[in-house]
């Protein structure tokens, strides 16, 4: 068996989610070989750093799934049994639509790859984070996205790889696309300290205060779902397992109940402390440090001593 | 226009217990037997979404909405004709394997194509219980359709088209598309459902949902969920009595924190 790689350059970091989709094919390295790096980008995109010797550039100027497959298929992406793709939604669906057409099985957001007697295993989040499924796949060729819960393991950049660039039509059904990246002054995701908001904390009041301590923090803002569909925060601010996952190394949550789908989101925050006047909430069992006061107050208690340590400044802010 | 909206109705997880979920697959069924029944959370965005296309167009626009599943989708069907959904389609399926989207994609393939192919078909990216996030591309190759996701809002543009408005990450892209076209729906700023008034409900009580049979289909052999284990999330927790805020503030700050505020920055 060989192993293709599907990557959208578009999404972002092509090196980081090659070194996720690296990752998942070590698990099945010892029978399966690298076959070829396709990377779909936009006009004139540089090929990035490159798994694979043969690099396949497929540059279009607003790419689909519907444009790409017919290239893929014709260039028999996955023809060597399987094929790893990216965790972006178009990698996503060009995973699902290939296994449909080549009759083949698809499995989005794995976080573990094992080969077996008949095919492959694969292990995967299910029923909003709160359950890790094991799921047997018989059918070749296999098309599996990353997961959320992946080891990251670097690679080593191959150095003369063959790249090849073809030029994609668009989708004709497209008229017209603009593209606007969102400016941020600090990457929310990367943050060192967060404070994370919930729908106990998203009237003024509450808010105000989990506004304040992450400014004095030096920090970030987050929110759950329940609290960014109240108006409480943008939803580029929104964490968990649709949202952001995140994995700073002080996380405090105020006035969340602490549900699978938002504790997914900040499992891996080195240390977690959570403040909710219900004594029964999930997150209690799930943070290292709980209170059962009322967040915005606690919130605001802290504050003050934060901004009395340190001479009515603030943590000095530092990216992970 | 013609608008169908492809919907799931699932167990609220929120209300089982961590030790529900032990056990093997048979039991996981059963445990969420017993659950109480909610809409998808992203299928729920893609439903207000559609009425707010309605709003816009009224005279333009018919709302359909589709889903497969058994007699618990019929309560929430009601509450959508009461929102002025046209038509509601239940393809009865009562059991059905854990994590089959093909399967499921081709029974909304079927129905789509022996009641004419709409402009515009919504799915939620994915469901809240299996989270497996195909059935609306499987659906979409099925039916031979461009799919845009991540759309976070459309209007009608006349003519057959729409302006499609998608976010991922922090990249917004403009569409505009021509129809038909399948909107896979994640996350919108209008996410939840508005409420009929009691007088509406009235008038949808007696009205007609159309129900048929899963139709037989050839095997699309899928992935299998041949196990699962609950994913260990606890910390040993430290509790803080917080019946006054201020001592609670200063005993985290004391006990906890400082220290690791002053590390981090050293």
């Amino acid at each position: 068996m060989t192993c293709d790689f599907i990557v959208n350059a578009l999404a972002g970091a092509p090196s980081e989610q090659l070194a996720a989709m690296y990752s998942l094919y070590a698990g099945v390295k010892e029978c399966a070989g690298i076959g070829r790096l396709f990377v779909i980008g936009g006009a004139g995109q540089k090929p990035p750093e490159s798994l694979s010797q043969e690099l396949l550039m497929l540059n279009c100027d607003d790419p689909d799934a519907v444009s790409m497959l017919p290239e893929l298929v014709a260039r028999n992406a996955g023809g060597g049994g399987l094929c790893i793709l990216g965790d972006d939604s178009l990698c996503l669906e060009i995973a699902a639509r290939l296994a449909y057409r080549l009759g083949g099985q698809s499995l989005l957001g794995v976080n573990r790859l094992r080969a077996s007697s008949n095919g492959l295993t694969a292990f995967k989040t299910i029923c909003a984070g709160r359950l890790e499924g094991c799921f047997l796949l018989t059918r070749s060729p296999f098309f599996v996205s990353t997961g959320h819960d992946l080891t990251r393991i670097e690679f080593e950049p191959l150095k003369n790889a063959v790249v090849e660039t073809l030029v994609i039509s668009g989708n004709s059904r497209i008229l017209s696309s603009s593209r606007a990246e969102e400016q941020e002054p600090t990457p929310f995701a990367y943050a060192k300290r967060l404070v994370v908001a919930g729908r106990g904390m998203s009237d003024t009041q509450g808010l105000s205060a989990a506004k304040r301590l992450a400014a004095v923090l030096g920090g970030e803002l987050g929110a759950t779902r329940p609290a960014v569909m109240c108006g409480a925060a943008p939803l580029r601010r929104m964490v968990g397992i649709s949202g952001e996952i995140v994995a700073p190394r002080l996380c405090l949550v105020g006035g969340a109940s602490g549900s699978a789908a938002l504790m997914t989101g900040i499992e891996k925050s080195r240390f977690i402390v959570a403040v909710n006047t219900d004594e029964e909430a999930p997150i209690r069992s799930c943070a290292d440090v709980f209170s059962n006061g009322d967040a915005a107050a606690v919130f605001n208690g802290l504050a003050d001593l934060i901004e009395r340590e340190t001479n009515h400044g603030q943590y000095e802010n530092k990216k992970i | 226009m013609k608008l169908l909206t492809c919907v799931k109705i699932v167990p609220d997880l929120e209300q089982l217990r961590t030790a529900d979920w032990q056990g093997g697959c048979e039991r996981l069924r059963q445990q969420t037997e017993f659950a109480a029944r909610v809409l998808s959370c992203f299928d729920e965005g893609a439903l207000e979404l559609a009425l707010r296309c309605r709003d816009l167009a009224p005279s333009e626009t018919s709302l359909q909405v589709l889903s497969v599943g058994g007699c618990e989708t019929v309560p929430f069907f009601r509450t959508l004709l009461a929102l002025g959904f046209s038509e509601t389609i239940l393809i009865r399926r009562e059991t059905a394997q854990f994590c089959s989207p093909a399967a499921t994609a081709a029974l909304i393939a079927s129905a789509v194509r022996s009641r004419g192919m709409p402009d515009v078909i919504l799915t939620g990216s994915q469901s809240s219980d299996e989270n497996n996030g195909e059935t609306g591309f499987m659906l979409a190759e099925m039916l031979n359709l461009l799919c845009i996701s991540d759309v976070t809002s459309f209007v009608y543009a006349g003519e057959g088209r729409l302006l499609v408005k998608s976010a991922a990450g922090r990249t917004v892209v403009r569409r505009l598309v021509e129809t038909p076209v399948l909107l896979s729906i994640g996350n919108t700023e209008c996410s939840s459902l508005r409420v009929p008034t009691l007088k509406n409900r009235l008038a949808a009580s007696a009205m007609e949902i159309s129900t048929e049979s899963a139709a037989e289909l050839s095997a699309f052999t899928e992935p299998t969920l041949a196990s699962f284990a609950v994913r260990k999330m606890e910390r040993f927790s430290h509790f803080v009595d917080g019946s006054d805020a201020s001592k609670a503030a200063v005993t985290i700050y004391n006990e906890y924190l400082r220290g690791r505020l002053v590390a981090d920055d050293m």
